[in-house]
Parts: C-alpha cells; structure tokens; sequence
C-alpha cells in the first residue's frame, strides 16, 4: 500500500530508510498534490487493481476531469 | 525524549511565553518590538497543543486508533483516501483559511493591540479550536457527515432545517461582505484592478492547460499561473499610468460592485474546472507562501508596535466600528479566534481524509491555531503601521472628511498625531493616488505587509509593488470565495426550493440552476450594493453583521459538541465545550440585541431608522442621504439589517432549547445513547 512523505513502515522497523530517490520524491510530490487536494492518478489505478480489477479504468485524463467535477461540483463552502 | 529533558523543554517554552507577555504588557514608554507578540502568541500555541488539545484528545473524546476511520472503511481512492496527517493538517488549514483572520484584526486594532491579541489567544484554544477538534471528531465517527446532518441526527429534524437556513442566512452575508472588502481596496485603484482582472484570463489558461493541454498537471500550470500574476503586477503600474487603459480601470465603488455581481453570477455558471479549481490551486500558492513570508519577515525585520497597547476607542467611541470593547470585540474578531464555519469544513472533505484518530488533534486542534496565528500576524501588520496612518485609511469620510488636510487634523485631534504630507506620502509609497476611508482591513494589511516585506527585501522602491501583491493575495481568495460560495449557496436554495416543487430541486435542471444563481447573486449583491453606497462605509454594519452570524454559528457548532458529549455519558468533561458554548452566547446575544435595539443610532438599528423616520416625517434630508428617497433606502436597511440579526438571535435561542431538551433527556439515561458507528464499523450496518 502506498505511503506518502514518511514511511510508517520504516519508521516501525525503527532502520532508517532504504527508498531510492525517485520514489522518494514521488512520495514528496504525491504529498504535495494531496495538500492541494488532488486525488492522485497512481494512486486510483492501484486500488483499482486491487479492489475492482475488473471493473473499466478510467483514463488519467478522465480521471482528473472527473476528480476537479467531484470536488468542487458540490459548491464546497468556503470560509470567511 | 526521556521525560525529565521533556519536562525542562516545556518549562522553558512557558517562560519564554512569558517573558514576551512581561514585555508586551509592562513595558513603559518606548515601543514594543512585533517580535514580542509573535513569540507570546506561539508559546500559547505549543503549550495549549501540547496539554489541552492531549487532554482533550484521550480523556474526553478518548480518540482511539482501532476503531476504522471513514477513509480506511470506504477508501475509495477519491473522496476517501486516508492522508498522511500533516498532508492533512496542510490541506485543512488551507480549506478554513480565508479573508476573515486577515480582516476582522486589522479592524479590532482600533481598540490598540492588547485586547485583539488576548481574545485571539484565549478565543482560539478555549472555543476555535476546540469546535473544529471536536466537529471534526463527531463527523467522524458518523462516517464523514455533514453539520446538517449531524444536527439533524443527535438533536432531530426541526433544528436540523433551522441550523441550514442559519447557514444559508450567514453566507450571502459573508459573500456580500468578502466582495464588498474587495470594492474598498480596488475603488479608484486602477493598479489593483488591472492585476485583480487580469486573474480571470490566467485562470481560465490554466484552467484549460489542466484539461486540455496537460490533464492534471497542476505545478506546471499553476507555476505559469504565479509568473504572469507577477507580470501583471509590474505591469499594472504602467496601465494605472497610462492615459488610456488607466482610466478605463478607475471604476467607483458603485460600478465595481455591479462587476463584482455579474462576475459572481457567471463565475458561478461556469464548468467548474475552467475557472474555479485553477484559481483555487493558485490562490492556495499564495496563501501558503505569502504567510510564511509574512512569519519570517516579522522575525527579519522585527518592526516596532506603533500602535499603543489599548487606545481611547474602547469605551465605544471608535471611527472603525462603533460599540464598546464587551461585547463588540468579540464579533469583529470572528475566524483567528473561533469560527462557526469552520465546523462546515470540519464536517466537509477533512473527515473523509482522516486516516487514524489520533491524528485529529493536529488536524482540528493544530490546524486552527494556525490559523490563529494569521490572525496574529495581521494585527501584527496593523499595528507596525502609524496609528495615525490607520485611522486614516480606516474611518470612513463621515468622519474624517475627504482630504488629507482634513484628515491629519481631525485624526490628530484624537492624540494620534500626523501631517497631511504623511498620508500623501503614504500614498505615493505605495502607487496610489490615496489611501483614505479605505476601511475593509485589505489596503491595511496590504500597507502594513508592503512595509514589512520591503524593509526585507526591495527598500522602499519595491513597496508598491509589495503593495498590490498584498492586495492581489486578498483579492484571489475571495474572489474564489464568491465563486465558491454562490455555487454552495445555489445548492442550498435549489434544496428548499424542491421541497416547494420537486423539478426545481434537481441540480441537473437548468432552469432550476439558473432561478437559484440568480436569487443567490442578488441576496448577497443587494447587501454588497447596500453597503457600498452607505456612506458610513458599510463594512462597520456588515461586518458586525457577519460577526454575530459566524459566532453564532460557532454556538449552534458547540451545542451540537456539547449535546454529543453528554449523550456520550462524558457529562464529567462537558465543560470544555460548555465554557466557549456559554462565553459565544453571552457575547453574541448581547452584541445581537444591542444592534437591535441599542438607542444609539450608530449601534442600534432600530434606533436609526427611527432617527431616519422622524426626520423624514419633517421632511428634512439627514447626512449622509442626499434625497428624501436615499433617506427611505436607509430607513428600510436598517429595518432589514434588523430581521437579519433577529434571525440569527431567535435562530440560537431556539437550537438552545432543542440542545437542552436532548441534554437532559440523554442525563437521565444509564447508556451512552450518542449515534457513532460500532469500533469495528463495517460499512453496510454503518448507516443509521
């Protein structure tokens, strides 16, 4: 299962962490697109693989089209 | 960390805390540097996160990491994806954090820096952050559900309809006071509004790079979003002097709100990724980064406190707003302190991100003492300005005339000395043509952080610049804000309106769409236009207005807190939401029947449109309506500003009753009767 910026799995092993730096600054990067709330492609695509593999994908582009649609869709409230 | 090293860390964490209060409160004479404030403010911080957010978080909600959170039961991949906790903790701080820390301050300072910084301090760990600790944890032991539904599940359906037109009812007010923020700082300013327009264009390029062009590739649209922002604030100097394009962007306030009311209208019609989500992304670029710089630069430049610890004005007699220190202070600084729609945000998207429980307390608790700490950072920025540039730029020209002239001399008069040149001066600084009645909190800030950034970096050359980067920083959220905002206002209405006829409550009927927008639009704009033309400046009534319906929203937050406590069986602890429940009523109720029927005219609403009436029966025209017609207008908004703040006063009372009808029914059962999901929740015998 995926784990962003800290790897709690590591972190339990008390090692210190042997991740090479390109997953570690996707990791960083997926951060990074959460915080601004942005459901994350990879991350879609591996819970779909695991939970409903048989179910259609959606392509990366329809994905964000649809992830931007959801979330403000609704008319978030906004604060003050 | 072994416990005695622990133990010596937060020892000198309190002393430190209060060793800045000492300064801040017993220095005699000379100034106080801003240092002082800041660090007194983030001592509290640590220390009230440190034991009263651990206390709250495993004695009295007893937050425990077995039971599923609604992320890991639905994990969807979407809407319920369990986050990493200070991804979390950033990504709701970014949702709460909006104009209203920045304002409500910025106006407070008129009673000098003492009382706002103590209610902010106090407000935010005794209430703020308390309810957003708590709606948050309520909401998620209920799978992620809303305050409305939350509402309507633990007190039942009558105060569950009522605390949504409260809801309704508070956010055209908060819609038409953000807009009418944005018509102070960008009337004849045709700077500011050349680098305000030109956001819609970037956005919607981004908007369609992110679709179209690159699908989902945020930072590279958004990074080209921040370069031509900043273009377009260089840029903006030269079309302001241009003797074509220049005048074209000096629009009076009147015809800036009319923009602002269509632009609202069709921001809200638009597909909500050509528009809203770019300017989203950007404007959370912004707020980020801009209040980091704004921390580091207070600390690089630490600036004197111009402004005295408490001035004269707290007896009442104040130009920014009027009414005493109790119980006006405590509505002007509404969000810093505690804010009632916070809980809409803390029962929103956040619950469903939560992966462990043991995480809320940062996300809640810390979260909102972050934004406490804007908050701070925008009194800060007021008060490193002259006091008398302050006044200048904040009492409306009823008061202090038209010109700096008059100005200096009316302003001096108060004991807050300053020459015309000083404001002249000020204005040049900052590339525009004048900074006076520019109430609104904005141009203050924006003033106070060009001053602060430039000494940093720039000198005094880059202060225009920094300026209406301020300005831009401000305008950009709020004007996500109104787009935003009458979306969720539109669903609102469109939901009442079904229950009237059943098509018009399908958010896919057009129709239906429309008639909602437009009747949203024009709620919020008529209270915009209303406060534009009223020549006391409006922002004192509106957001006094605002003040009381946020803060009593917080109590409606609170009582729900309270009443899940109690059903909880942790009557033992109901103080910690009792206290901050019982303080927002004492004050608000106070603040609200003031308003009402205060014999003042100039708190009282009542009272002045009486005073309107009978000088109308004469038939004679009161300053400032120029015609027996304006005298009407007046005469029936003050009317109108009345039923308001009744609705918000009755509307509070009543969820009392509910709250303290269910209190004491659930005392006098044995069982915890609270509707939480079982520890092992699955999913199917999760809904109630």
């Amino acid at each position: 299962m995926s784990r962003d910026l800290l790897s709690r799995e590591a972190d339990a092993a008390g090692g210190v962490e042997r991740v090479p730096l390109v997953e570690r600054l996707q990791r960083i990067r997926r951060g990074f697109r959460q915080l601004f709330g942005i459901p994350d492609f990879d991350r879609y695509r591996e819970h779909m693989a695991a939970r409903h593999p048989d179910a259609p994908l959606l392509s990366e582009r329809e994905f964000h089209a649809m992830a931007i649609d959801r979330r403000y869709g609704a008319g978030r409230p906004r604060c003050c | 960390m072994n416990k005695l090293g622990s133990m010596l860390a937060w020892a000198a964490v309190a002393v430190l805390g209060a060793v800045a209060f000492a300064m801040l409160a017993l220095s005699q004479g000379e100034s106080v540097s801003s240092v002082w404030l800041v660090t007194a403010a983030l001592c509290v911080y640590f220390i009230a996160y440190r034991f009263y957010g651990k206390f709250i978080a495993n004695k009295v909600l007893r937050l425990d990491d077995t039971r599923m959170t609604p992320a890991m039961r639905h994990n969807d991949g979407l809407d319920y994806v369990p986050t990493n906790r200070w991804v979390l903790y950033g990504h709701h701080f970014a949702a709460i954090a909006g104009a209203g820390p920045l304002v409500g301050p910025v106006l407070a300072a008129q009673m000098g820096y003492l009382p706002g910084t103590l209610w902010i301090l106090v407000g935010v760990v005794v209430a703020g952050a308390v309810q957003d600790f708590i709606v948050l944890f309520t909401s998620v032991r209920r799978d992620g559900k809303s305050l409305g539904q939350m509402i309507k599940m633990e007190l039942g359906p009558v105060p569950g309809s009522l605390a949504l037109v409260g809801v309704l009812a508070i956010m055209i007010i908060i819609l038409a006071v953000l807009a009418l923020v944005v018509v102070k700082a960008l009337t004849a300013s045709p700077w500011g509004l050349f680098t305000i327009a030109a956001t819609i264009p970037i956005a919607l390029l981004m908007g369609i790079y992110m679709r179209v062009i690159r699908p989902g590739k945020i930072a590279e649209a958004s990074a080209i979003g921040v370069v031509l922002l900043l273009l377009s604030i260089v840029y903006g100097r030269s079309v302001a002097a241009d003797p074509t394009w220049g005048p074209m962007f000096t629009l009076t306030g009147p015809s800036l709100a009319w923009a602002l009311i269509l632009y609202g209208g069709i921001a809200a019609s638009l597909p909500v990724w050509l528009m809203l989500a770019p300017r989203d992304y950007l404007s959370t670029f912004l707020k980020i980064g801009t209040v980091i710089a704004l921390a580091i630069g207070i600390y690089v430049v630490a600036p004197p406190l111009a402004m005295p610890r408490t001035t004269l004005f707290i007896d009442g007699s104040g130009p920014v707003f009027s009414g005493k220190l109790f119980p006006f202070l405590f509505i002007t600084i509404a969000c810093g302190a505690v804010s009632g729609f916070h809980s809409l945000i803390s029962s929103g998207t956040t619950p469903k991100m939560v992966e462990k429980e043991s995480h809320m307390r940062l996300i809640g608790f810390g979260g909102m003492l972050t934004e406490s700490f804007v908050a701070i950072m925008a009194l800060t920025a007021a008060c490193v300005l002259d006091p008398g540039v302050y006044f200048a730029m904040n009492s409306p020209a009823a008061v202090i005339g038209k010109t700096a002239i008059d100005a200096a001399q009316v302003i001096s008069g108060w004991g807050f000395t300053i020459t015309p040149d000083m404001i002249t001066q000020t204005a040049a600084d900052i590339g525009e043509k004048t900074v006076l009645s520019r109430a609104g909190g904005a141009p203050t800030l924006a003033v106070g952080m060009a001053q602060i950034l430039a000494t940093a970096v720039g000198g005094k050359a880059m202060m225009a610049f920094w300026y209406h980067f301020a300005i831009l920083f401000e305008a950009l959220f709020i004007l996500t804000a109104v787009d935003a905002g009458t979306r969720a206002g539109r669903f609102m209405i469109q939901d009442m309106l079904g229950h009237a006829w059943k098509p018009l409550g399908d958010t896919k009927f057009l129709p239906g769409n429309i008639l909602a927008t437009l009747l949203c639009v024009s709620a919020w704009g008529y209270f915009l236009y209303q406060g534009v033309v009223d020549p006391l400046g409006g922002i004192n009534t509106l957001w006094q207005l605002f003040g009381v319906g946020n803060q009593m929203l917080a109590g409606i937050a609170l009582l729900l807190c309270t009443s899940v406590l109690v059903k909880m069986k942790r009557e033992r602890y109901v103080w910690v939401t009792l206290v901050p429940t019982a303080w927002l009523l004492v004050t608000t109720l106070t603040a609200g029947v003031q308003k009402i029927f205060s014999d003042d005219p100039k708190i009282g609403f009542l009272a002045l449109a009486r005073k309107f009436s009978a000088a109308a029966a004469d038939g004679k025209v009161l300053a400032p309506a120029k015609s027996l017609e304006e005298m009407q207008r007046v005469i029936f908004n003050n009317y109108l500003d009345a039923a308001v703040c009744s609705l918000f006063v009755l509307l509070v009372l009543a969820m009392c009753v509910f709250a303290l009808k269910i209190c004491l029914q659930a005392l006098r059962q044995a069982n915890p009767t609270a509707i939480e999901l079982p520890p092992s929740g699955q999913a199917q015998g999760a809904r109630p």
